[in-house]
């Protein structure tokens, strides 16, 4: 058995042959090619720049889509950068920047992930002898919106998954708000719990997929592979292990949603704020809400990053943890999972320490009882978090994108303007056709340049 | 019962000594007043005052009043405007028939709300107020006007039965049940008002299927409790307030007519429709105040409620206005006031810009339309007026003085 080869997929006979894309080279070897990080000034003077990109990104759909791929990305290098410092000295890396240079499907995490540019960009433009003027032009135009593609298809990934779980209690929102509603015109009589009742389903399915969402997204973000979303039995064991850290998470998004609210809600009353806004012709509203969306923005884009960087720290460190006390087999990981532990010396069954009685004491949490307790109270939680949404709507009804799209969990898209001005559907639709036009015309670049070489 | 009246209700307001209360009256209001609210006396005795006064009153001879409350909170825009009105009979038909104020507003005064309770006191009482919830609960509408209501004033100055002064009330706004009389000294429960509505009837059900024993133990238990419940609701009638002969007539054939269930009668607005349509036919009222409230439902954020709601009431509005035309003694003899309690606000940042009624400058925007016997036909007043103006002006067309109201009239609806 090669050591080198995950085990899952180094079976002789197995179905579909693994295909490991080029051998990493020892860290010492790379060490020389790495490219160096960047320098502290150049994250200075670039970080308000990538995060005012990151603001205007959230006031799109397709925007929005970049920002959940490079969420995922900047996910992903999060777990990567905790398990190397886990791996401390054993671990053979002195720096994270070797460890990164030590797999060249890595070597995008040197530094945190761009909006447009390709990672190491200098590098990815830099002209080899053996290109030809028009190849290299190509390329250069290609390193220019590399990262966008990147982030809008790794988005349309990610949200297709959160999709596929939170969407079906959405909707029942949307209808049972309706139905609901209706009961005042018909009264508490035949049909009167019809709205009632599909309220209930749709909170309750809605918190049981929150109860799972996050850490599967955490889980599709470290290994880049969208499959590995639906590894039901490997996540919902990250889950039943970390039970408080869960519960913390889930209050994390619901605090982090109290500020998105009152900003939604505070729109109501932004002509009582300035009465002149009263008369504002419909240009003036759509630019006084472009704006006001857009500042607010600065809060939505660091939450919504935020607690994905939470649910990616407790997904690494409990992963590392069940995978070192042997609850998770090394055949479960994902390759990229199974790559980066292997090259941090991390895969070792290690033996349980003997543990403090607070520690036991937290450790309860474990059994059963506590799993019960806590796995109650973090629904509770996430119901605190639905309720925000039925009394935002109380306050200022969005309309079924209200219902449909809640910025914390699915698209961070936080521009609300009102249909008169802008049909929402309409951006939701072009979004829609370009990433498929996009998908499209990749496949044809691929396809084409498989025929010309045959 | 935490809730007591308010500390000034028996407070002797300078402006009545100038209206100069025979003192035999004035005695015996606060009799009557004291002994209710104090809690030992019950209405049948203040009835028995009632009575007794009565007979020095003359009979009414004026016109009939059907007070239409065009809500709950409307914009002109949807009512009024004849481009984008969903209230085609009122915009297209009625308003050539009478008196269009459009410029009708409620005063910005500090601390006055925009909103249903508040603006069916203004319209009732002729005066503005900053009222409280009397429980001082979140968004309760649980209010005591201090000044009398147009029916009291009309009962104080004709011999009118409370059945024929009639307010019909929906039953998402109970609140609203006890809009029947002011907490004021000279007038009060005395000279109240009836209220029509399924609340009510369902009382006065509940206290029957007790009665009749057609019920098993259990469910009488249930149905006393709910009752015992309705009943401590009204402290200042201590759950006495029987709703008279006539009344418990009208109820009786009602039970007839739609059985006990609630599943065969009128939802909503058209509830209230249908219980104004039999009152007019079989109570006879010489004023009936009827509160449409479902256009309110667009809190929840769907315009179709809105917009549907105003449709039904129009609808209503027409069906009531047939029912006088039809009827021999009312078809000339009877003037239909028609005002929202409230505007709505029109905020271009939202997805539904009447979402609320939040004080905007567009919430207190209303108007009114007088149509009937003695008001000009076919005239749009464009000054500005005033919502406390209604009382008023509806005093000067029945007849009585309302004192203690606001004393301009909207003079162009008086031919």
């Amino acid at each position: 058995m090669n050591p080198d080869v995950p085990p899952g997929l180094s079976d002789v006979g197995h179905s579909q042959p693994p295909i490991i894309p080029s051998q990493p080279q020892s860290p010492s070897a790379v060490a020389s090619t790495a490219s160096a990080a960047p320098s502290r000034w150049r994250r200075i003077l670039f970080a308000p720049i990538k995060f005012l990109l990151g603001m205007f990104s959230c006031q799109s759909v397709l925007g929005s889509l970049a920002v959940v791929g490079w969420t995922h990305r900047f996910m992903q290098r999060t777990v990567l950068k905790r398990w190397w410092r886990q791996s401390g000295p054993a671990g053979g890396c002195p720096t994270f920047s070797d460890f990164i240079a030590s797999d060249p499907r890595m070597r995008g995490h040197l530094h945190w992930p761009n909006w447009l540019l390709a990672q190491n960009f200098r590098e990815a433009v830099r002209r080899s002898p053996d290109v030809s003027r028009v190849r290299h032009v190509l390329n250069v135009l290609k390193a220019l919106l590399h990262s966008f593609w990147a982030n809008v298809r790794i988005g349309v990934q990610g949200i297709f998954n959160t999709w596929v779980l939170t969407l079906p209690g959405c909707i029942l929102w949307l209808f049972a708000w309706f139905a609901g509603w209706n009961n005042s015109f018909n009264k508490g009589y035949e049909h009167a719990w019809i709205g009632p009742a599909t309220g209930f389903v749709g909170i309750v399915l809605f918190i049981a997929a929150m109860l799972y969402v996050p850490l599967a997204q955490a889980r599709q973000a470290v290994t880049g592979d969208w499959r590995r979303f639906y590894d039901f039995r490997l996540v919902w064991t990250i889950v039943r292990r970390r039970w408080p850290a869960c519960l913390g998470l889930a209050a994390l998004y619901s605090l982090c949603s109290v500020p998105i609210m009152v900003l939604v809600a505070v729109v109501m009353s932004l002509p009582q704020i300035n009465p002149k806004l009263l008369d504002a012709t419909p240009e003036q509203v759509g630019a006084v809400l472009s704006s006001y969306f857009f500042w607010s923005a600065a809060f939505v884009l660091p939450a919504f990053v935020f607690v994905r960087w939470v649910a990616a720290r407790i997904y690494g460190s409990t992963l590392l943890k069940a995978v070192q006390s042997g609850a998770v087999p090394e055949d479960a990981l994902a390759e990229m999972e199974w790559q980066a532990l292997h090259r941090l010396n991390l895969l070792q069954v290690q033996p349980q320490p003997q543990r403090h009685p607070f520690v036991r004491a937290i450790a309860w949490a474990g059994t059963r009882a506590g799993r019960i307790t806590f796995g109650v109270a973090t629904a509770l939680v996430w119901f605190t978090f639905v309720a925000q949404i039925f009394i935002l709507q109380f306050f200022n009804y969005l309309g079924a994108p209200g219902w449909l799209n809640q910025p914390l969990v699915q698209l961070p898209w936080f521009r609300h303007l009102p249909d008169a001005l802008k049909n929402p559907w309409q951006e939701i639709f072009v979004a829609a056709v370009i990433v498929f036009l996009a998908w499209r015309l990749k496949k044809l670049g691929i396809w084409l340049k498989s025929f010309r070489r045959s | 019962m935490k809730a007591k009246p308010s500390s000034n209700s028996f407070a002797i307001d300078p402006a009545i000594n100038a209206i100069g209360l025979p003192r035999r009256h004035f005695l015996k209001g606060v009799l009557a007043g004291t002994g209710l609210l104090a809690g030992g006396g019950t209405l049948t005795w203040a009835d028995s005052v009632i009575d007794e006064t009565a007979k020095d009153r003359p009979d009414y001879r004026g016109p009939n009043v059907v007070l239409i409350r065009y809500g709950g909170g409307t914009r002109r825009r949807e009512s009024i405007d004849p481009a984008n009105t969903y209230s085609p009979f009122l915009c297209r038909e009625l308003i050539k028939r009478g008196t269009l104020f459009k410029n009708m507003e409620i005063a910005q005064i500090e601390g006055l709300n925009t909103s249903h309770g508040e603006g069916t006191l203004n319209i009732v009482t002729g005066k503005y107020d900053k009222y409280k919830d009397i429980e001082g609960k979140f968004l309760g509408a649980r209010f005591e006007p201090k000044v009398p209501t147009v029916f009291e004033y009309l009962r104080k100055s004709f011999a009118v039965p409370p059945h024929q002064t009639l307010i019909v009330n929906g039953e998402d706004r109970p609140d609203e049940e006890f809009y029947t009389f002011s907490n004021h000294f000279a007038y009060g429960i005395n000279f109240r008002s009836n209220m029509l509505s399924l609340y009510r009837f369902k009382a006065w059900l509940m206290r029957h299927q007790v009665a009749e024993g057609k019920l098993r133990d259990k469910e009488i238990e249930k149905r006393r409790k709910e009752l015992a419940k309705w009943e401590k609701v009204d402290y200042r009638t201590k759950g006495d307030d029987r709703q008279g002969p006539e009344l418990e007539a009208f109820w009786q054939r009602w039970r007839e007519y739609y059985g006990d269930t609630g599943f065969v009668n009128p939802r909503g607005d058209r509830l209230l429709t249908e219980l104004t349509v039999r009152a007019i036919k079989e109570l006879r009222p010489r004023m009936i105040m009827v509160n449409y409230q479902d256009c309110d439902y667009v809190h929840w954020g769907y315009m179709s409620h809105y917009t549907r709601a105003v449709a039904i009431m129009d609808e209503g509005i027409k069906q009531i206005v047939s029912t006088v035309e039809v009827d021999e003694e009312y078809r000339n003899n009877t003037i239909f006031v028609v005002v929202p309690d409230c505007g709505r606000d029109t905020n271009p940042f939202a997805d539904v810009p009447c979402q609320h009624h939040f004080n905007s400058r567009s919430a207190h925007e209303v108007f009114a339309l007088l149509v009937g016997p003695g008001v000009p036909r076919g005239v749009v007043v464009d000054k500005l007026v005033d919502q406390s103006q209604v009382a008023a002006t509806i005093g000067r067309l029945m007849g009585f003085k309302s004192e203690l109201a606001e004393q301009r009239v909207l003079e162009e609806a008086i031919a």
